[in-house]
C-alpha cells in the first residue's frame, strides 16, 4: 500500500513537473484532435510512416557503418569487405543499411503515387505534396551518392554515367557535374564529395524538408479522397489518430522491420569487385533498380532526334514529366472534372511507363 | 455621421496616404511623387539589393572552393606516350584496355594486322568502351554503344561520335600509343 501510493505520488508529481514547463495538454489535443478518414483506400495512410521507419533505420545502421568506413579510393573497398567478413555483425549492419534503402525508396515511390491518385496534392495541401516531391528526390540522392562509397565496379561506372547526365544540362550541367566530381574524372576527391552529401549534407536537407512536410499534415489533417467527401455525414467514418491509428501503425511498422530482417537475413548485400577506374565496363551492367527506368530509356534514343543530341532530349523529356508532377495541384484544383481525368489518366501513363521500362531494363 | 462612419473614413484616407507615400508619412511624399520616387518602396529596395550583396558575397567563396583546380588529378595526367606491351602479347583480332595519362585507353590488333588505338570514354555516357573477340567491334556494355574497330567511328546504338584516336606503332617489337 505504501509503496504504491509512494509510486502514484511520484508520478502526480512527474506529471506536475512536466506540465508547468511544457504545453502537455495542448499536445495532448493536438493529437487527439487528428482523425482519420477509414475507407477502402486507408491502407495507404500508413505508407509515409513505413518510409519514416525506413529512414530512422538509415540514420541508426549510416552511423554505424561511419565508424568502420573509410572514405579513401585505396582504402573504401577494403574497409566494406572487413565491415561485411570481419566485424561483429558488420555484415548484417552493412545489409540492413542497404535493404532499408531499398525498401524506403520503394515505399516513398508507394507514398507518391498513392497520394498522386487519391488527388491529395490539392488545396490547401500543395506544400505538403511539394515537400514529399523534394524528399523523393533526396532519397534518390541518398541512394545515388550512398551507392559510390563501397567502390566496387558497379558502383563506379554508374556514378560516371550519373554524373555525365548531369553535364547534358545546357549551361550550368557542365560545372555541376565538374563540382560533384571533383576534377574531370570520378576519383577520390569524387567518393569524399559523396561521403560528405551523403552523411552532412542530405540529412541535414531531410530533416528540414521532413519537418516541414510533417508540419503541413499536422496544420491540414489528412487529406481525404474525394469519394469520401461525397459521403452524407453519418456514412463517414474516422477513427483518432491517437491511440487507434497510432498503434495500428507502429504494428505496420513492426511489420515493416520483419520484412526488412527477413531479407537481410536472407539476402545479405554483397560487394562487386573493386572499381578500376581504366578497366572497362563490366558486360551486362545495370543501375539500381530505381534508376533503371531512365537507365532503358537512355539506352533507346538515338544519337541526334532532329537538331538536339540524345541524352539531352530524354533529359528534357524526363523533366517534363518530372515538371507535370510538379504543376500537377496547379492543373487540377479538384473543380474541372475533365482535368481531374487528365491528372489521372497522366499518372497513370507515368507509372506504366516506369514499370515498363525497370522490367524491360531488368530483363534485357 | 455617426462614430463608425467617421472611424471608416478616416481609416480609408489613412489608407490612401499609406498607399501614396509608401507609408513613410506624408511630409515630403508629394516631392517624392512627383520625382517618381516612392521612398519606401526605395529604403525596400535598397535592402534586397544589399540582402543579395551580402548573400553573392557569401556565396561566392563558397562556390569558388567548392570548383577543384584544372587539372587536379595526379601525376600522370600529362602523359604523350606510353609503352602498352610487346607485338606478341596481342594477337591478331584481339584488344587491350590500358591506362593513358588521367584516362582509359583501348589498343587493338585488327584481323588484317593493322594495330589501332583509341581513348575508351564512350562519347554517349562515359563509360569505358571494350574490344569484343565474339563481335569484332569496340562495344560500351553500359547502353550497348558500337563503334568500327579500325576508325573509331559509332556505328550503332546511342553514341553520338566516334572514339578520339591516338597513334599505335611498332618500336623494337613493342607497341607504343601516343597521342596523335
Amino acid at each position: 500500500m505504501v509503496s504504491e501510493s509512494s509510486q502514484s505520488r511520484n508520478g502526480n508529481f512527474l506529471q506536475k513537473f512536466l506540465k508547468e514547463r511544457l504545453p502537455v495538454e495542448e499536445l495532448q489535443h493536438l493529437a487527439e484532435k487528428k482523425k482519420v478518414p477509414v475507407h477502402k483506400h486507408s491502407v495507404w495512410y500508413y505508407m509515409g510512416g513505413i518510409a519514416a521507419v525506413l529512414f530512422a533505420i538509415q540514420v541508426i545502421t549510416g552511423v554505424l557503418l561511419m565508424v568502420y568506413y573509410v572514405p579513401e579510393i585505396n582504402s573504401a573497398h577494403a574497409s566494406i569487405l572487413k565491415i561485411n567478413s570481419q566485424i561483429n555483425f558488420g555484415w548484417f549492419i552493412r545489409s540492413l543499411h542497404s535493404w532499408s534503402a531499398n525498401l524506403m525508396i520503394a515505399v516513398v515511390i508507394i507514398h507518391l503515387f498513392s497520394t498522386y491518385f487519391m488527388k491529395a496534392y490539392r488545396a490547401p495541401r500543395e506544400f505538403t505534396w511539394w515537400t514529399g516531391l523534394v524528399m523523393l528526390v533526396v532519397c534518390l540522392a541518398f541512394g545515388f551518392t550512398g551507392y559510390l562509397l563501397p567502390w566496387d565496379d558497379v558502383s563506379f561506372f554508374a556514378t560516371k554515367i550519373g554524373l555525365d547526365v548531369a553535364s547534358k544540362i545546357p549551361a550550368i550541367g557542365g560545372l555541376i557535374a565538374y563540382m560533384l566530381r571533383g576534377g574531370d574524372i570520378v576519383s577520390q576527391a569524387t567518393i569524399s564529395r559523396f561521403f560528405m552529401i551523403h552523411v552532412a549534407v542530405l540529412p541535414l536537407v531531410t530533416l528540414a524538408v521532413l519537418g516541414a512536410h510533417m508540419f503541413f499534415i499536422q496544420v491540414h489533417g489528412i487529406a481525404e479522397p474525394a469519394f469520401f467527401k461525397k459521403l452524407p455525414e453519418e456514412k463517414r467514418k474516422y477513427e483518432k489518430f491517437f491511440p487507434e491509428f497510432m498503434f495500428k501503425d507502429i504494428l505496420v511498422w513492426l511489420l515493416a522491420a520483419n520484412v526488412l530482417f527477413v531479407l537481410t537475413m536472407l539476402w545479405p548485400w554483397g560487394i562487386g569487385p573493386e572499381a578500376d577506374p581504366f578497366a572497362a565496363a563490366p558486360l551486362g551492367i545495370k543501375p539500381e533498380w530505381y534508376f533503371l527506368a531512365p537507365f532503358q530509356f537512355l539506352k533507346l534514343i538515338p544519337p541526334m532526334v532532329g537538331p538536339i543530341e540524345g541524352e539531352l532530349f530524354g533529359i528534357i523529356l524526363m523533366s517534363l514529366v518530372g515538371l507535370g508532377f510538379v504543376l500537377v495541384p496547379i492543373y487540377d484544383t479538384g473543380v474541372s472534372e475533365s482535368r481531374s481525368k487528365i491528372s489521372t489518366a497522366f499518372g497513370t501513363f507515368v507509372l506504366l511507363g516506369v514499370i515498363l521500362f525497370s522490367l524491360w531494363g531488368a530483363l534485357s | 455621421m455617426d462614430k463608425t462612419q467617421t472611424e471608416n473614413k478616416e481609416a480609408s484616407t489613412s489608407k490612401g496616404c499609406q498607399q501614396l507615400c509608401g507609408g513613410g508619412g506624408c511630409s515630403n511624399s508629394h516631392d517624392d511623387d512627383e520625382h517618381g520616387v516612392d521612398r519606401g518602396n526605395f529604403i525596400k529596395g535598397c535592402f534586397a539589393a544589399c540582402a543579395v550583396a551580402w548573400g553573392g558575397l557569401t556565396l561566392s567563396p563558397i562556390v569558388a572552393y567548392l570548383i577543384p583546380p584544372a587539372g587536379d588529378n595526379d601525376g600522370k595526367a600529362n602523359v604523350t606516350s606510353l609503352e602498352v606491351c610487346k607485338l606478341e602479347e596481342l594477337p591478331k583480332g584481339t584488344g587491350r584496355n590500358f591506362r593513358f595519362g588521367s584516362f582509359p585507353a583501348l589498343l587493338i590488333h585488327t584481323d588484317d594486322g593493322q594495330l589501332h588505338a583509341f581513348n575508351a570514354i564512350c562519347t554517349h555516357l562515359g563509360c569505358t568502351v571494350q574490344f569484343r573477340n565474339d563481335m569484332q567491334k569496340i562495344y560500351c556494355a553500359c547502353h550497348g554503344g558500337e563503334y568500327d574497330p579500325s576508325t573509331g567511328k559509332n556505328i550503332a546504338g546511342p553514341p553520338p561520335k566516334p572514339l578520339a584516336a591516338l597513334k599505335a606503332e611498332v618500336v623494337n617489337g613493342k607497341i607504343i600509343v601516343s597521342r596523335a
